[in-house]
C-alpha cells in the first residue's frame, strides 16, 4: 500500500471523525453530553493533527493544535464548557472541516488567524474570547505551534502503522488516547457480567447493578446481545444480555464484587487491563489478561465467562478476582510501538474497507445469478419441472444473496445529514433568522449511489426552508411563534422506498401569490383551474420563483425544478404538504437501491421492453370514448376528467409492428417530468423485478432508453426512460396514431 | 399507527410489549414506537425492543423508536442498548 493510499484511508477517517463531532455538538447543545462526548471531540481532533503531521498538512496541523489545546482544558474540566465557548468550538470546527478540506484537495487554506487568536484567548481562560474579536493577539504563537506539534509526529506515526497493518477500522478517531494524557489511566478493572436467565425472578433487576458500577466510576463498554432470540423466539421473563464495564483502577476490587453481593447469581468475572478503553471491541474478543483466580470460585475460570451463562446455580455468583497488577510492571502503551498493532487486533473484525470496484463486481454477479436462476427457473418450467423444492431453495438463495450483496453497499443517512447543521449554521448567519434542526432517523440505510445524489436536492431543500419558508424572528413574534424556526429532517422506510422528509413550521406555501406568479410568468393562463396541489407543484416549474428579492441562497428560479429532475433522475417522486401560517414539508421517495428496480414487462410488436413501476399510476384498456383525437397526429385519453397525452411506444421507439389502435391495446398512465402521459403498448406480461444492466457502460446512451435487462428466456429487454420518452415527443412530435377514434 | 409505550416498563411489562410488538410484525406493519411517556423502564423491556429492532431489521420492516423521554434515553445508555434508530 503506498503512501497516497494511506492517505486517501486518513481523509476519510478525516470524514469520520468530523461526522462523529457534528454529532457530538448537537448532543451539547441538547445538553445531553458527559465526559466521553468531549473526549470524543477532543480524539477526533487529536487523530486529525496526528494524520496530519505525518502527512505534512502544516497548517492543518497548526490549526489543529490549538483546536485541540482547547478542547484537552475542556475535558480535563479545566475549563468549563459556557454556551459561548460551545459556539466557538462549533465554529472552529466549521474552519476545521475546511482546512481539512483544503488539504484534501489541494486548495488554499482558510485564513485561521482570528480564530486561532479565539482559540489561544479562550484557551488561556479569557471569557469574552468565545465572542469573535478584532484579531489582536493574532501573532500570539503561531510560530511556537508547528514547533511543538512536530513533536506529536513521532507517536502518531504509531498510528500510521497501525494503519498500514490494518487497512481495517475506526482506529484512527477511536482508540488513540492522546500522548499526553494517557498516563493516569495505566490500568483498569474489566467487570464481565452475565445475569442468569432467571434473574428477574423476584423483582430483580440487573440494570440496577450496573447502574451502581457506572456510580463508581466504570464505563459501560458493550452490551453482548449475542445470546438474545428473536422477538418471536424470546422468553420476556428472562435475562438474555451481559455487559462489559470498565472501572478505574482506584476503585477497591472488594467494592466491585460488594456490588454483586446480593444480586440473583449470574456469572461475574474482574479483570485487569492494561489497554484503557479499546471501546469498539467486541465482548467476546477480549484480551483477558492474568485472571489469578481466587479460591472463591468453584471452577476454573481459565475460560473467560461470555459463553451462556450455567443457569440452574442459584448460589451466590462466582467471582473470579484478578489481583491487580503493579503499575509499576504494567507496561505504558504510549512510547512503544508494539501495543498499536496489538490493540487493533480486536477491531479488525468490526469494520473492513473494501474497494468499492470490488464491491461492484460483486453485485453485478450477483446479478447475473439473479438472472440465471430466472432463465433457469423458466428453463425447468418449459419441461414440467418449475416446481422442483429445489428450485424454491435457490430462489430464496439468490434473494437473500441479492439482498445481503445489496446491504453491504446500504450506508446510514447519517454521511448526508451530518454535513446538514452546518449548512444550517451558515444560513442562520445569512438570513439572520434563528433555527433548530430537528434530525430523525439519521441511521435508516440506503444504498450508496442514492447516499452519494441525494446531497445537492436536500442542500437545496433545505436552504430553500430556511430562506423562503421560515420567517424572520419579528414576523414569528408577529405570528405568534416562537422566534426560533425549526427545520425538521427525517429519513425512514416505507414500503421498499426510503422516504426523507424536509419540513419547516414557517409560513407555508402562499398559493395566491404562487398562482399570481405563475401567470405573470406565463407558466399558466390567467383563467387555468387548478387544485390546491397542482398550485403547490408549480413551484418545480422551470425559471419559477416567488421570492420578491433574489438572494445568494436562492430566489433566482433555478433550483426546484432541478431538485425535482435530480429526485427522478434517482427513480424518486417529491411531494409537497403545507399550509399557510403553518409550514410546508416536502418528501422525497426514493428507491433502497438503482440495481434493481421493479418493472412492468410489456410487449411492443415483437419486442419487450420493461417499464419501471415507480412511474406508473394505473394501466386500463379504454373504452371508445376515453380517447379523443388532436389533430392529425394526436391523441389524448381521459382520465376521470382530466386529458393526458398517449403515447405510443412503438412509434416512439421505431417499431413497426405495434399496435397504434388505442382500443385494441393497453394504455399504461405514467407519471413523469412532464406530467402524466398514456404510454401505449400491446400488452402487458408480468411485473417483477430486473436487474439493470448500464446501456452506456456495454453500448452507448440512447435517448428514451434507461438501460437494459436480461428476462428469463435469455432475452435482452429494454427499460424504458419514461421522462425521456415523454420529452422527445414534446420537442419532436412525430406521426401518427392510425385510427384514433 | 404509532405503539405508544406505557409509563411503567417493568420486568412484568415486558410479556404485554413483546406481544404488541410481535403483532406488528406479524401484520408486517412499521414498528413506530413512541417513548414519550416512559418514566420507567427495566432490562426485561428493553431488551425486548432491542429484539424487536433486530427482527424488524431482519423482515425489512421500518423501526423508530421516536420521542424518547428523558429515563428511557438514560436506561438504554447506561445499558449499551441502540433502541432507537433502526438496525
Amino acid at each position: 500500500m503506498d503512501l497516497d493510499a494511506i492517505q486517501q484511508i486518513f481523509f476519510q477517517e478525516c470524514e469520520e471523525g468530523l461526522a462523529g463531532m457534528e454529532g457530538s455538538f448537537a448532543a451539547i447543545r441538547a445538553d445531553q453530553y458527559d465526559a466521553e462526548t468531549i473526549n470524543g471531540i477532543f480524539r477526533a481532533v487529536h487523530s486529525i493533527k496526528g494524520g496530519a503531521g505525518a502527512f505534512g498538512h502544516e497548517r492543518l496541523q497548526a490549526y489543529t493544535h490549538q483546536y485541540e489545546t482547547l478542547l484537552d482544558l475542556l475535558r480535563s474540566n479545566a475549563l468549563t464548557l459556557t454556551p459561548a465557548l460551545v459556539d466557538l468550538i462549533v465554529a472552529a470546527f466549521d474552519m476545521l472541516a475546511d482546512h481539512v478540506a483544503a488539504a484534501r484537495d489541494g486548495g488554499t487554506a482558510p485564513d485561521d488567524a482570528a480564530m486561532l487568536a479565539r482559540l489561544i484567548a479562550a484557551a488561556n481562560g479569557d471569557a469574552d474570547a468565545a465572542e469573535p474579536a478584532a484579531p489582536v493577539a493574532v501573532v500570539a504563537d503561531p510560530v511556537a505551534a508547528p514547533v511543538e506539534a512536530s513533536a506529536g509526529i513521532a507517536d502518531d506515526f504509531d498510528d500510521l502503522m497501525a494503519m498500514l497493518d490494518d487497512v481495517g477500522g475506526p482506529t484512527g478517531g477511536g482508540d488513540d488516547n492522546g500522548d499526553e494524557a494517557a498516563a493516569p489511566a495505566a490500568a483498569e478493572w474489566r467487570v464481565h457480567f452475565r445475569p442468569n436467565p432467571n434473574a428477574f425472578d423476584n423483582g430483580a433487576e440487573p440494570l440496577l447493578l450496573v447502574r451502581e458500577l457506572v456510580r463508581m466510576g466504570g464505563r459501560v463498554i458493550a452490551c453482548d446481545t449475542g445470546t438474545l432470540p428473536s422477538l418471536t423466539a424470546m422468553d420476556p421473563d428472562s435475562s438474555y444480555l451481559a455487559w462489559e464495564v470498565a472501572i478505574p483502577a482506584s476503585v477497591d476490587a472488594e467494592d466491585i464484587k460488594a456490588v454483586f453481593e446480593f444480586s440473583e447469581g449470574g456469572t461475574v468475572t474482574i479483570n485487569t487491563a492494561e489497554e484503557p478503553a479499546v471501546a469498539a471491541a467486541p465482548v467476546a474478543a477480549d484480551p483477558v489478561i492474568e485472571a489469578a483466580p481466587e479460591p472463591v470460585v468453584p471452577e476454573p475460570v481459565a475460560a473467560p465467562a461470555p459463553a451462556p451463562a450455567p443457569a440452574p446455580a442459584p448460589a451466590p455468583a462466582p467471582v473470579a478476582v484478578a489481583a491487580p497488577k503493579p503499575v509499576a510492571a504494567a507496561p505504558k502503551p504510549a512510547p512503544a510501538p508494539a501495543p498499536a498493532p496489538a490493540a487493533a487486533a480486536p477491531v479488525v473484525a468490526q469494520t473492513i474497507r473494501v474497494d468499492l470496484d470490488k464491491l461492484d463486481r460483486l453485485v453485478n454477479l450477483v446479478g447475473e445469478l439473479v438472472i440465471t436462476q430466472a432463465m433457469l427457473a423458466q428453463r425447468l418450467s418449459c419441461n414440467d419441472m418449475g416446481g422442483v423444492p429445489e428450485l424454491t431453495d435457490l430462489d430464496h438463495l439468490t434473494r437473500e444473496l441479492q439482498e445481503s450483496t445489496m446491504a453491504i453497499r446500504a450506508q446510514p443517512m447519517k454521511t448526508v445529514f451530518s454535513r446538514v447543521p452546518r449548512i444550517i449554521r451558515e444560513l442562520e448567519g445569512e438570513t439572520g433568522k434563528r433555527v433548530r434542526l430537528e434530525i430523525e432517523g439519521e441511521m435508516t440505510e440506503v444504498d450508496k449511489t442514492v447516499v452519494e445524489r441525494i446531497g445537492e436536492p436536500l442542500t437545496h431543500l433545505i436552504r430553500n426552508a430556511v430562506d423562503h419558508g421560515l420567517e424572520t424572528t419579528e414576523e414569528r413574534a408577529a405570528a405568534g411563534k416562537p422566534s426560533e424556526g425549526v427545520v425538521r429532517l427525517s429519513a425512514a422506510h416505507q414500503s421498499g422506498r426510503i422516504v426523507i422528509t424536509v419540513a419547516d413550521d414557517g409560513r407555508g406555501i402562499d398559493r395566491t401569490r404562487v398562482r399570481a406568479k405563475a401567470i405573470e410568468r406565463g407558466i399558466i393562463a390567467p383563467d387555468a383551474a387548478l387544485s390546491d396541489e397542482e398550485i403547490d407543484n408549480l413551484i418545480f416549474a422551470p425559471g419559477f420563483s416567488t421570492a420578491s428579492t433574489v438572494s445568494n441562497i436562492s430566489g433566482r428560479g433555478v433550483g426546484m425544478d432541478v431538485v425535482r429532475k435530480n429526485v427522478q433522475a434517482l427513480g424518486g417522486r417529491i411531494g409537497i404538504h403545507s399550509k399557510l401560517g403553518q409550514g410546508s414539508s416536502f418528501s422525497l421517495s426514493l428507491p433502497l437501491t438503482l440495481a434493481v428496480v421493479d418493472g412492468m414487462i410489456v410487449t411492443v410488436g415483437d419486442q419487450t421492453y420493461v417499464i419501471p413501476l415507480s412511474h406508473i399510476v394505473e394501466s386500463l384498456r379504454p373504452s371508445d370514448r376515453a380517447v379523443t383525437a388532436i389533430g392529425p397526429d394526436g391523441a389524448v385519453l381521459d382520465v376521470r376528467g382530466s386529458y393526458v397525452p398517449i403515447y405510443p411506444v412503438g412509434e416512439q421507439l421505431g417499431i413497426n409492428q405495434g399496435e397504434r389502435d388505442p382500443g385494441k391495446a393497453v394504455l399504461i398512465v405514467v407519471e413523469g417530468a412532464q406530467g402524466q402521459a398514456a404510454l401505449l403498448v400491446d400488452t402487458i406480461q408480468d411485473q417483477r423485478q430486473v436487474v439493470v444492466k448500464s446501456l452506456e457502460a456495454n453500448y452507448q446512451a440512447i435517448d428514451g432508453l434507461a438501460g437494459a435487462t436480461i428476462l428469463g428466456d435469455g432475452r435482452v429487454a429494454l427499460i424504458i426512460d419514461v421522462d425521456a420518452l415523454t420529452a422527445r415527443r414534446v420537442r419532436a412530435p412525430r406521426p401518427v396514431l392510425a385510427h384514433a377514434a | 399507527m404509532t405503539l405508544a409505550l406505557s409509563s411503567r416498563l417493568d420486568t412484568g411489562a415486558a410479556g404485554p410489549l413483546r406481544q404488541s410488538l410481535k403483532k406488528l410484525v406479524e401484520e408486517r406493519a412499521p414498528l413506530a414506537i413512541d417513548g414519550s411517556a416512559v418514566e420507567q423502564i427495566g432490562q426485561a423491556c428493553l431488551q425486548v425492543l432491542y429484539a424487536a429492532r433486530a427482527t424488524a431489521a431482519e423482515q425489512g420492516l421500518s423501526y423508530q423508536l421516536a420521542n424518547p423521554s428523558e429515563p428511557l434515553v438514560e436506561a438504554a445508555s447506561l445499558a449499551a442498548l441502540a433502541v432507537f434508530d433502526p438496525a
